[in-house]
């Protein structure tokens, strides 16, 4: 493509700026005004907008099926037709012993519409409603996992170590897993990726990076991506694809084929260990890259280590690393009066039915690090108990050099439904979640977590929470909103 | 609210896995935030299943949801008045119009853009690639690839210029490029 100056330079610089995050006050008011008024730019406003948000959604995980959606089962799972996503056929009434997950289905659909468009079109013409029925047998069993977070749609989802999961496509978040397939073949999923077995000996990549250790009784395993078939030939090997196209196979012992799956008069390359080739989405040739483990290493854990052992603080709470339980409510939590080198948290109210939506900064497991701020309504329909945590360093200090850090873990045995971090929500959530004559915070005195080397994570399942709060002259304090003890 | 019956769901999947990418664009245009965009598109998800019932079979389904959608946005900017809003109502009328206008337009270049990619030197895909990857920050990019986080910022206005321009050839031409 060729570069020539475009007849809308003033917009499109506002427009990159907008995507960019570096529009300013001026800016914005000034883009507002162009769009509004002049019909031309606001077409190229909303196609502008339309490519960033397609070239953004090829790169990232959105939310794919409303919850309601996922929870909803089949009518019969014994004689209704059974219904084929990809073509969007009924396939006949044959009782299956797994039946797809509605979510699951949609989840391929989904993934595919991620991947690309060269993605739907050159899907393999011998996805046969048979094979398609077949890979229903088949059956894969969770050996393994690091951290692994899998997406809520997938089947994989909930599934313990040694169980054997439903069919459908795997879609691990982040983290790590490894499968046992009926053939043997061990496979590591390293997230974020997409992998679905879909046959005896075959699977399909449609996006993340894979290794697969192959025993001698199933030579001839093959991992497809939406570009490229990668069959072994005694050997374990990593297949990598992303989400614009691009397919990578690189060996690490043993030997493999490899061959474009868009021309079907491709030849195949035999590849060795220590060899590895790319699959450009513009070109159909395998080119020769150097063999890598950089897509197939977990991504680093950035969990702060937590010291000590677990202990309990109060009925049904337990902790670990610098936290002390904090009996008794102080009359005033401003600075100062309340300082430690180490965290305290304290009971707040029991037993509080919110009569109205709550805004909260995070309602939902993982990793919680970086400084954007989603404000979410809650609302549980039961009471819920509130707890503080509090850190407020000793002494006032100045400058991140200065800055006091407290690495912990609360456990509780209830589930921990929500978390308020930011300063706006705290305030907010004093009159309804606080104790009566305690003085809380202003919004200045507090300090937001999730900033300056702050980390929160929520487990899976709710209960434990482990959280690095780094304050200077502020306070940092969250609000752990549980369900209420019966 | 009454869930839909659960007969309709095989009605409700193609459509709103067919449509969720566009959907999402226009959430993106009225509320040009993505983190923000994201909280509108998952509520806006959750309703367009709860409502499916009201949707009349063969009816269109993206003018519904865009329909839906800025309800939620409006929503989601009342809920937010405690904080500055950026853009003007007006603003967000006029943009919410132009684009369910452009509906038929947007999925072409979306259907175009496949083959834009394609166009771009390898050079540009690969630093598109990184770019837009989750949790990417420009200055990362550019650490990466050995180039000024201004110099990322100037070739992405460059690439997403290329596209653009690609794209409407394609269309005005009258197929994919």
């Amino acid at each position: 493509m060729t570069d020539r100056p475009a007849p809308h330079d003033e917009l499109d610089a506002l427009l990159e700026a907008l995507v960019e995050e570096r529009l300013s006050d001026d800016d914005a008011a000034r883009l507002e005004a162009l769009v509004r008024d002049d019909r031309a730019a606001r077409r190229r406003y909303v196609r502008f907008i339309h490519l960033h948000a397609t070239l953004s959604r090829q790169h990232r995980s959105v939310q794919l099926l409303p919850r309601d959606v996922a929870d909803v089962e089949p009518i019969d799972h014994t004689t209704a037709e059974t219904y084929d996503f990809q073509t969007q056929r009924a396939l006949g009434g044959r009782p299956r012993k797994n039946v797809l997950h509605y979510a699951a289905a949609a989840a391929i659909l989904f993934a595919a519409a991620l991947g690309g468009f060269w993605w739907q079109s050159s899907r393999p013409g011998n996805d046969t409603p048979s094979e398609w029925a077949d890979a229903q047998d088949a059956s894969v069993t969770l050996i393994d996992t690091g951290r692994a977070e899998w997406d809520a749609a997938s089947p994989a989802h909930g599934v313990g170590i040694g169980e054997v999961q439903a069919n459908g496509p795997l879609v691990l978040n982040s983290g790590s897993a490894e499968v046992l397939l009926d053939s043997g073949v061990v496979v590591t999923l390293i997230g974020a990726t997409a992998f679905e077995v879909t046959g005896a000996n075959r699977a399909e990549l449609t996006y993340g990076a894979v290794v697969a250790h192959v025993p001698p009784g199933a030579h001839g395993f093959e991992i497809v991506t939406p570009r490229m078939s990668v069959v072994d030939l005694g050997t374990r090997f990593g297949v990598y694809a992303d989400r614009m196209g691009l397919s990578e196979a690189h060996v690490f012992e043993g030997h493999i084929e490899v061959r474009d799956r868009t021309t079907d008069d491709a030849t195949p390359r035999s590849l060795t260990a220590g060899q590895a080739v790319r699959r450009e989405p513009a070109s159909r040739q395998l080119i020769d890259i150097a063999v890598s483990r950089e897509h197939f290493e977990p991504a680093p854990d950035n969990a702060p280590e937590v010291a000590g052992q677990w202990r309990s603080l109060a009925p049904g709470v337990e902790g670990r690393g610098q936290v002390d339980w904090l009996a008794k409510a102080p009359a005033s939590m401003r600075p100062h009066d309340t300082e430690g080198k180490r965290a305290m948290l304290m009971r707040e109210r029991s037993g509080v039915t919110l009569s109205e939506p709550l805004d909260v900064d995070i309602d939902r497991p993982g990793d919680h690090v970086n400084t954007r701020r989603i404000v979410t309504a809650f609302r549980p329909t039961a009471a819920v108990d509130s707890y503080l945590l509090h850190f407020d360093p000793i002494g006032e200090t100045q400058g991140n050099a200065n800055q006091k850090r407290a690495t912990l873990m609360v456990r509780f045995d209830r589930p921990i439904l929500a978390l308020i971090t930011a300063e706006k929500t705290l305030e907010h959530s004093d009159a309804i979640l606080g104790l009566a004559g305690v003085k809380y915070n202003s919004v200045t005195e507090r300090k937001r977590l999730m900033e300056d080397g702050d980390f929160i994570r929520l487990s899976d399942d709710r209960r434990t929470l482990t959280v690095c709060m780094t304050t200077g002259v502020s306070i940092d304090q969250m609000r752990i909103i549980v369900e209420a003890a019966r | 609210m009454d869930r839909p019956r659960h007969d309709r769901i095989e009605e409700f999947i193609p459509l709103f896995t067919g449509h969720e990418a566009r959907v999402h664009a226009y959430i993106l245009a009225l509320l040009p935030n993505w983190a923000d965009a994201e909280e509108v598109l998952q509520e806006t998800n959750a309703v367009l299943w709860r409502k499916f019932d009201e949707f009349e079979s063969g009816g269109n389904y993206f003018a519904w949801a865009c329909r839906i959608a800025r309800y939620e946005v409006m929503n989601f900017r009342r809920k937010r008045q405690r904080e500055p809003l950026r853009f003007s109502n007006e603003f967000v009328d006029a943009v919410a119009d132009e684009a369910v206008e452009m509906a038929a337009e947007m999925d072409a270049q979306q259907k175009a853009l496949s083959g834009c990619i394609d166009k771009l030197a390898e050079r540009d895909r690969d630093l598109v690639r990184r770019r837009y990857t989750e949790g990417a920050t420009t200055k990362a990019v550019a650490a990466q690839v050995g180039r000024s986080a201004e110099g990322v910022y100037k070739a992405m206005a460059r690439i997403r210029a290329a596209l653009l321009r690609c794209v409407e050839h394609s269309l005005a031409e009258g197929g994919p490029a």
